[in-house]
């Protein structure tokens, strides 16, 4: 038996337009910060030079004196204001972002790590409102394998940024709920997040050329986080590096923790973020494209350290990619993302073998697999949707083939197909109609 | 598996007959950079490596790699773009020495670049863009002509007529990759030299793009060299494959006969590296690792360049480096031990896929 799972219809675009000038307020009061700090400075060398100048008169000098002394306590006192001010406004936004926070009653299991429920993140460009997480819900389970595949564009990475709250001022976490271990995350305090960045999520980045800091040594990087994190003394944490380089596979630690990200390549170097995202043991490893800047013979390496760590370590991660061949490899489960909304999640096998969505079907078939023998690629047609004029109904309908007439006017809500696989797409309320498993309300209430 | 080789068989039964006309060939090719190394010494850096192969009228050969092999810097140098260490090229049986000959090289040769978004001039329009080639070699006479011709070629690659006066800001990275090929399409190549064409694009859009190049094979009988790093495009889009490695081709042969029974160790461990969209193939598929990386092409390894990392490395290939021999018709590999890592794999996924036969519930 299908059902339709109905989700809350919440007005996004009312709230987000409160956080706007929110943020405006605050931006304001950075640039008077750094006005009053430059005045101070200005004043100071002017103060210095006069001083310099006018050996014999002290008169005109003790007045500039007390003229800068006076107005480098006013400007403290601005400053002081700003700090008082931000603080207080910072609170604010927690308030208002708790009260976006959809209290779910959702009983906790044992086995849950993290539960994401309708997040919602947003950038505040000049040109308008870009929706690049609209409304995602999910769960991952100890020691699971999560795959987030979808283009560029998709909201992938950043929903592993809301996820760990390391966005970068013009986007935002605007609503929803992140829980981990029945504890939320959206809204919570900065000073607890860092307890848990690192410690019980961490995060692999992209592109291992520039995710590491090229002017501290590879043993400073990743002792900063052990030693952050855990109560090791630094004899303590440098053996715990060299044992953590033994672990992802890199020969002579020692003279290793010496060097610089500079000195080594591009697969040592994602070994070495790799190993950094491990220092702590976390239950939650989040992987952000780790392969894509890597070769194949490279990638094969990494991603079989990676399955050879979790089964060690029993921890749980969420790959994210485009690589449709590492999902394959590496996931238990699979989350197909388009234009910020999950199209269709469900078990790796449910996902290759019985896709349900027209865009997941696509993109199958437009990867190259076997000879030219095999005649023509079927590619999906046209180009990836434009965020800021999202399209009324399914954000895949303009390029889909199988477009019905409901599909441009509405979005699809989640159809749950079976246990291990949910959809949202118009073409299995059809199937669904025509097979009788989905029943019109209007014939269910009539009959 | 029996199907695939008796589809190989035909395969090689077939190609011998088909006696193609050869468009460009290369002939010991090499190209070294020199990198200083002190204040009056320098190293050589050897990019390309003594590669010779000859490409057949209206094929595609496809060259795979890893980053650093030498792959961009082959086709550059095809190009002219590099001037060549050593090594000569022909082109229709015919040798370019001269500034006139590469200049006529030029005009029966083009490239389509990997980045689509470095590899156009922001502040030119499409039109200007892809009419540039026909006034760098005075084709058209006049505006009106150019004009036509330049809508012409962006109906070839499906650019509608209005776009002509855009800047390339204003289109997505697929649309752009096509804005590069018409430019190349536009002196009438024979041959086409597409270096990653499709590295930077999503999936789908990727797919788009392949099928393009395969309708422009088809209509207008166009050559093509194609170099990427991701093999399953490549084996799609190509009637052969090089292998390169450091420098040099380690192997040269089918698509199809490359991908299923490659002989060069190096050939396996890459096919063996791909990652199949097909998660019970993956998940029980054996792959054989490489330890480490690629070495420095600066102090690259004495005798096999591969041997470092190779398995089944002997003795016999620290002294010299194998010679691109022709094992089997149309078949050229560079190992003294070639075929013998396949074997051991061959076994084990055998083993492997009986396994999984007798895993799966009947359906």
């Amino acid at each position: 038996m299908s059902e339709l799972d109905k989700e809350k219809n919440t007005n996004t675009s009312q709230k987000a337009t409160v956080y706007k000038w929110k943020r405006n307020k605050r931006s304001l009061i950075d640039i008077l910060l750094f006005c009053a700090l430059w005045l101070v400075i200005a004043g100071w060398i002017v103060f210095i030079v006069m001083m310099l100048v006018n050996k014999d008169n002290y008169a005109p000098n003790v007045l500039i004196g007390i003229i800068f002394g006076v107005s480098a306590a006013f400007l403290c006192a601005v400053i002081g204001l700003g700090i008082v001010m931000k603080i207080i406004q910072d609170k604010e936004k927690h308030k208002i972002l708790e009260s976006h926070i959809e209290k779910t009653d959702e009983e906790w299991h044992e086995d849950e790590l993290l539960k994401v429920r309708n997040l919602r993140t947003s950038f505040f460009t000049e040109n308008g409102e870009v929706r690049a997480v609209n409304g995602i819900s999910f769960n991952l389970n100890k020691g699971k394998v999560l795959g987030i595949v979808g283009e560029s564009g998709s909201g992938k990475s950043v929903t592993a940024y809301s996820i760990m709250q390391i966005l970068s001022p013009p986007g935002e976490v605007v609503g929803g709920s992140v829980k981990f271990k029945n504890e939320e995350l959206v809204g919570v305090s900065e000073k607890r997040m860092q307890k848990i960045r690192g410690n019980n999520i961490s995060i692999i980045f992209q592109d291992p050329m520039t995710s590491l800091n090229p002017v501290f040594t590879i043993g400073n990087q990743i002792q900063e986080a052990i030693l952050l994190h855990t109560n090791r003394t630094r004899k303590q944490a440098k053996a715990r590096a060299i044992e953590l380089l033994q672990l992802v596979g890199i020969n002579e630690p020692e003279k290793r923790l010496k060097q610089y990200p500079f000195e080594l390549s591009g697969g040592m170097r994602q070994r070495i973020g790799i190993a950094m995202a491990l220092a702590c043991e976390p239950d939650i490893l989040i992987a952000d494209e780790p392969t894509t800047a890597l070769d194949v013979t490279i990638q094969a390496q990494i991603l079989e350290l990676m399955q050879k760590l979790q089964k060690e370590l029993g921890m749980a991660i969420i790959m994210i990619t485009h690589d449709l061949g590492v999902i394959a490899q590496m996931c238990d489960e699979v989350i197909v993302m388009y234009a910020g909304k999950i199209c269709e999640q469900g078990t790796a096998e449910e996902i290759f073998y019985n896709p349900k969505h027209e865009y997941t079907k696509g993109l199958l078939a437009s990867i190259p697999y076997g000879s030219k023998a095999e005649g023509k690629l079927s590619s999906i047609e046209g180009t990836p949707v434009d965020l800021l004029a999202l399209p009324k109904g399914c954000a895949f309908a303009p390029r889909c083939n199988n477009c019905l007439k409901i599909c441009l006017e509405e979005m699809p809500e989640r159809l749950v197909i079976n246990d291990d696989h949910m959809a949202t797409c118009w073409m299995n309320v059809l199937e669904g109609l025509k097979d009788g498993s989905v029943v019109l309300m209007e014939e269910k209430e009539n009959g | 598996m029996d199907e695939n080789i008796e589809k190989n068989d035909m395969l090689e039964n077939e190609t011998p007959v088909e006696e193609k006309e050869e468009l460009v060939r290369i002939e010991g090719l090499k190209e070294y950079f020199d990198i200083p190394s002190g204040l009056f010494k320098s190293k050589k850096l050897k990019a390309v490596d003594d590669v010779s192969f000859s490409i057949m009228k209206g094929e595609t050969l496809g060259v795979v790699g890893e980053s650093g092999c030498g792959k961009t810097t082959l086709g550059r140098t095809l190009m002219y773009l590099y001037k060549p260490t050593s090594g000569k090229i022909f082109y229709k049986n015919k040798e370019i020495k001269t500034k006139q000959d590469i200049n006529n090289f030029r005009l029966k040769t083009t490239m389509v670049f990997q980045d689509p978004y470095s590899s156009l001039n922001p502040r030119m329009t499409v039109e200007d863009i892809v009419g540039e080639p026909l006034d760098v070699h005075r084709l058209c006479k006049g505006k009106k002509e150019r004009k036509k011709k330049v809508l012409e070629l962006m109906g070839l690659v499906g650019l509608p007529e209005e776009h002509a006066t855009r800047y390339p800001h204003e289109f997505s990275g697929g649309q752009r990759q096509r804005i590069g090929i018409a430019r190349a399409l536009a002196v009438n190549p024979d041959f086409i030299i597409c270096d990653e064409p499709v590295s930077a694009l999503d999936v789908s859009i990727q797919a788009q793009v392949i099928n393009m190049f395969e309708e422009l094979q088809e209509k207008l009988g166009l050559t093509l060299m194609f170099i990427a790093h991701d093999i399953l495009v490549v084996r799609h889009i190509s009637d052969r494959i090089a292998v390169m490695y450091l420098g040099r081709v380690v192997e040269l042969a089918d698509a199809d006969v490359i991908c299923d029974k490659p002989l060069h160790p190096y050939t396996v461990t890459l096919m063996s590296a791909v990652p199949v969209p097909d998660p019970d193939t993956a998940k029980s598929s054996q792959r054989i690792l490489l330890e480490g990386d690629i070495p420095s092409p600066l102090n690259a390894p004495s005798g096999c360049p591969f041997r470092t990392r190779c398995p089944i490395a002997g003795d016999e290939c620290a002294i010299e480096m194998p010679k691109l021999e022709e094992v089997e018709p149309g078949r050229f590999v560079a190992c003294y031990k070639y075929g013998q890592l396949k074997r051991t794999q061959e076994e084990n996924s055998s083993q492997n896929n009986s396994d999984i036969e007798q895993d799966k519930p009947e359906q």
